[in-house]
């Protein structure tokens, strides 16, 4: 018995797909399908990065981590459970991957979780940089504390609600909406500062340059 | 970018965790209350429209670049995970071949009493569309090469997948013998001695389909010639024996002279389809299945209202039949999981022109069908390849290739490493071969990214007009590391007569050792337009009577894990049409 005709739904770019054919390429790519994997790596590519690189504040080492997450991601689909989980274990995967490069490096302290309704100082200390708009974006995310800062990218970024960041990162979704609150005040602050600074060059326009002298 | 100032004032402490999150984490009474609070409280208020600025300076961060690929390490890991098959594969080639005195051939030598093997032969101006609606489906049908004894895959360079040391081994061919059938196959004697049933003209004759996903698994059909039925056998050593296979007495329904395909596909081993069909004294059409390797067949329906002249080739797929048809003048994927009783239809990801029943919808009919890909369905069609997970449900465009369209997709490998697809401006011939001299050819070795052009066949072309150049590029005739072979010839220069190879990841030809010369050797292709054969099939042109001409080859995988070429030559004005086979070994 012929059917009408279902309209077609083709995606050319990615993150435009219907959530079943997202489950598709999961399950195809747990089996080892190489194809559905780099459909998938596509798909996800450019936000991982984007979101790595935020995360840790350089492209570059947000490029390596997201080499690093891919691979992870591959070995590690056969462990998972449910397809329909697949977009906040991948995020997990590169949050991980980002803590543990951070410690490693000891580029930034990297705090254990703790519950964000406890005191945790504020860590903002005055930006020295000659800075532009989206600099100080930048600036402003860099001064977060991680934890902050993870739970404000995944936030925005990765456009998780609240429940999901706290499965994702398995703390409460109590400390999830604390670290978002906190990050956001944190971020006001900062970016008032630096902007304070902004103007403060343009006054000046050759003072400030860091490790620079006025000429 | 324009981002206000924050103001330093500070959220009431109470709601704060409200104010940063997102509409959607809050419940309904929540959303309610801060709403309510809003309207009261000024400072909540901007500083709530701050962290709405704040959501956006962030999100119009400019981006990084993305990876330019997948992760080197992965790769390298693939690769890793690619040699290790190979050696488990050889490993078990090398205790097949010690527990065997001799490698278990498929073919005996030549003996006396031979049973010529026919191959599909000229059919009428009548049914060019539709054999070649049905041909290519055959043709495309995907080749997995599930080998045993894979040479070592050289490193990669590529991005994607192994790419073929330029010095590495070569394939070889060895000596041919003329393959002996099954008994009972009928001599093409008999079949001219009868009034055909297409004004005369020879019509199909037994021919061998391989199923892609089993090593040696092949199955011979010889179509109806006059009295006799049509038959079936099943060989599962790559034709060292066969079986016969039993048929419904429906059957009997199909006239002497009537045609035979069969159509099986990589993700269903055990699914054969069969389209058997005449026009001639009357238009009969038998569709049957067989759900177990052809042990037992039964018919099954098309979806109701479907465009007979606009059916590509039927196939399974993880216990689903996908089947590209038109109906009511539109093309689509229709979809059973109930064996043919229930349809439903998936449409193509573009919107392809409608056309009248009975009208072929190209020339060759070939952009409706589908190749079975590592779990998903490929298509090709002018620039774009697009691949589906879901028969149809989703699409996603895979990459796109030069000027010219995609007239025939080609998979190389199993996991797409090396894929190729042919263009042939319109110029494709009724047989599978294809005129050199309008053939582009590319090769992806990206999964199907992007795309190179290569040199479309070796150049045996002696003038741009040498239209009968022909050159054997099909999924039929891909070896085991993603070599392509052709068999090219040249009207114009009988002596540019041999089989050439071109490796995955070079740019030339070169001729397979051991140059071809099956009994009597190949000279000039009448002359004529063959491509383009009258109504009643009556302007072929004469042919020299000492001359054959390659028909059709077949590269097959035995399950010792040995390849085997199947070459079908039809030599003009004689008999016979012999099948020979060789095997190809690595040099």
């Amino acid at each position: 018995m012929p059917h009408s005709l279902s309209q077609p739904r083709a995606s050319n770019t990615p993150g435009d797909d219907a959530p079943d054919l997202l489950d598709t390429l999961v399950a195809r790519a747990r089996t080892g399908d190489r194809a559905a994997f780099t459909l998938l790596f596509e798909r996800y590519n450019a936000r991982i990065c984007a979101y790595l690189a935020r995360l840790v504040g350089d492209d570059d080492l947000g490029h390596d981590l997201a080499q690093e997450t891919f691979l992870a991601v591959w070995r590690a689909l056969p462990q998972l459970r449910d397809e329909l989980r697949f977009e906040p274990w991948l995020y997990r995967i590169a949050t991980n991957a980002a803590r543990s490069h951070l410690r490693r490096g000891r580029t930034l302290q990297w705090l254990p979780w703790q519950d964000a309704e406890s005191s945790e100082a504020l860590a903002t200390p005055g930006p020295e940089e000659h800075i532009g708009n989206s600099e100080a974006v930048s600036l402003a995310l860099k001064h977060l504390s991680p934890q902050c800062r993870t739970c404000l990218l995944l936030q925005i970024e990765g456009g998780f609600s609240q429940r999901e960041i706290a499965d994702l990162l398995s703390i409460s979704e109590k400390s999830v909406s604390a670290y978002v609150s906190r990050a956001r005040e944190q971020f006001r602050e900062v970016y008032r500062r630096l902007s304070g600074e902004r103007q403060h060059c343009a006054d000046q326009p050759h003072t400030q340059q860091p490790g620079g002298t006025a000429r | 970018m324009n981002i206000p100032m924050f103001s330093t004032a500070t959220p009431c402490a109470q709601w704060a965790h409200l104010l940063a999150a997102q509409p959607g984490d809050l419940s309904p009474d929540q959303r309610a209350a801060l709403d309510d609070h809003l309207a009261t409280c000024a400072t909540c208020a901007t500083i709530r429209a701050e962290y709405r600025a704040m959501d956006s300076s962030i999100r119009a961060l400019p981006a990084p670049q993305p990876l330019p690929a997948l992760p080197p390490a992965l790769l390298r890991l693939w690769e890793d995970e690619d040699q290790q098959r190979s050696k488990l594969r050889e490993r078990a080639t090398t205790a097949t071949a010690a527990a065997t005195v001799e490698p278990p051939l498929p073919v005996s030598l030549h003996s006396n009493g031979p049973r010529p093997l026919t191959r599909r032969h000229r059919v009428g101006a009548i049914f060019g569309s539709l054999v070649a609606t049905l041909l290519i489906g055959a043709l495309l049908g995907g080749y997995f090469l599930l080998v045993a004894g894979h040479r070592p895959a050289a490193k990669s360079t590529a991005p994607y997948g192994p790419v073929v040391d330029p010095a590495g081994p070569r394939p070889h061919l060895g000596a041919w013998r003329t393959i002996i059938l099954p008994s009972g196959v009928p001599d093409r004697a008999a079949q001219l001695a009868m009034p055909g049933a297409l004004g005369g003209q020879p019509t199909g004759g037994a021919t061998i389909f391989q199923q892609p996903a089993v090593s040696g698994l092949l199955y011979l059909v010889a179509p109806p010639i006059e009295t006799t039925p049509l038959r079936i056998w099943r060989s599962q050593d790559a034709g060292a024996t066969w079986q016969p296979l039993p048929l419904p007495s429906s059957i009997s329904a199909l006239p002497s002279g009537a045609s035979a395909y069969l159509y099986m596909s990589a993700g269903d081993p055990d699914t054969v389809f069969m389209w058997a069909y005449a026009v001639s004294p009357q238009r009969v059409e038998l569709r049957l299945y067989s759900s177990d390797r052809g042990a037992h067949w039964s018919t099954f329906a098309l979806p109701s209202g479907s465009d007979t002249w606009n059916v590509a080739a039927p196939s399974a797929a993880h216990g689903v039949w996908y089947l590209p048809v038109s109906v009511a003048s539109q093309p689509a994927i229709w979809i059973s999981t109930d064996h043919g009783a229930h349809w439903s239809a998936h449409a193509y990801p573009v919107t392809l022109p409608t056309h009248t029943i009975g009208q072929p919808a190209t020339p060759s009919g070939i952009f409706l069908d589908l190749t079975y890909a590592r779990g998903g369905l490929l298509w090709a069609y002018q620039h774009t390849l697009w691949w589906t997970p879901d028969y149809g449900a989703h699409w996603q465009a895979l990459g796109a290739w030069g000027e010219q369209p995609c007239d025939a997709l080609i998979q190389g490998t199993p996991d797409l490493a090396a894929l190729y697809c042919m263009f042939s401006n319109g110029q494709q011939s009724w047989q599978s071969g294809t005129s050199l001299s309008s053939v582009a050819l590319w090769r992806s070795t990206d999964h199907g990214r992007t795309w190179q052009p290569i040199p479309a066949g070796p150049d045996v072309t002696p003038s741009a007009d040498d239209t009968h150049a022909y050159s054997y590029v099909t999924s039929k005739s891909v070896l085991r590391d993603g070599s392509l072979l052709t068999l090219a010839s040249s009207r114009e220069n009988a002596a540019q007569v041999a089989f050439y190879t071109l490796a995955p990841g070079a740019n030339v030809w070169h001729e397979a050792s051991a140059p071809l010369t099956p009994s009597q050797g190949y000279c000039a292709a009448p002359q004529g337009d063959l491509s383009t054969p009258g109504a009643n099939g009556s302007s072929y042109p004469p042919a020299p009577p000492e001359c054959a001409q390659p028909l059709d080859i077949t590269v097959t995988s035995a399950p010792n894990g040995a390849q085997y070429i199947y070459l079908t030559h039809e030599p003009y004005n004689q008999i016979t049409t012999p099948t020979y086979v060789a095997a190809i070994t690595w040099k």
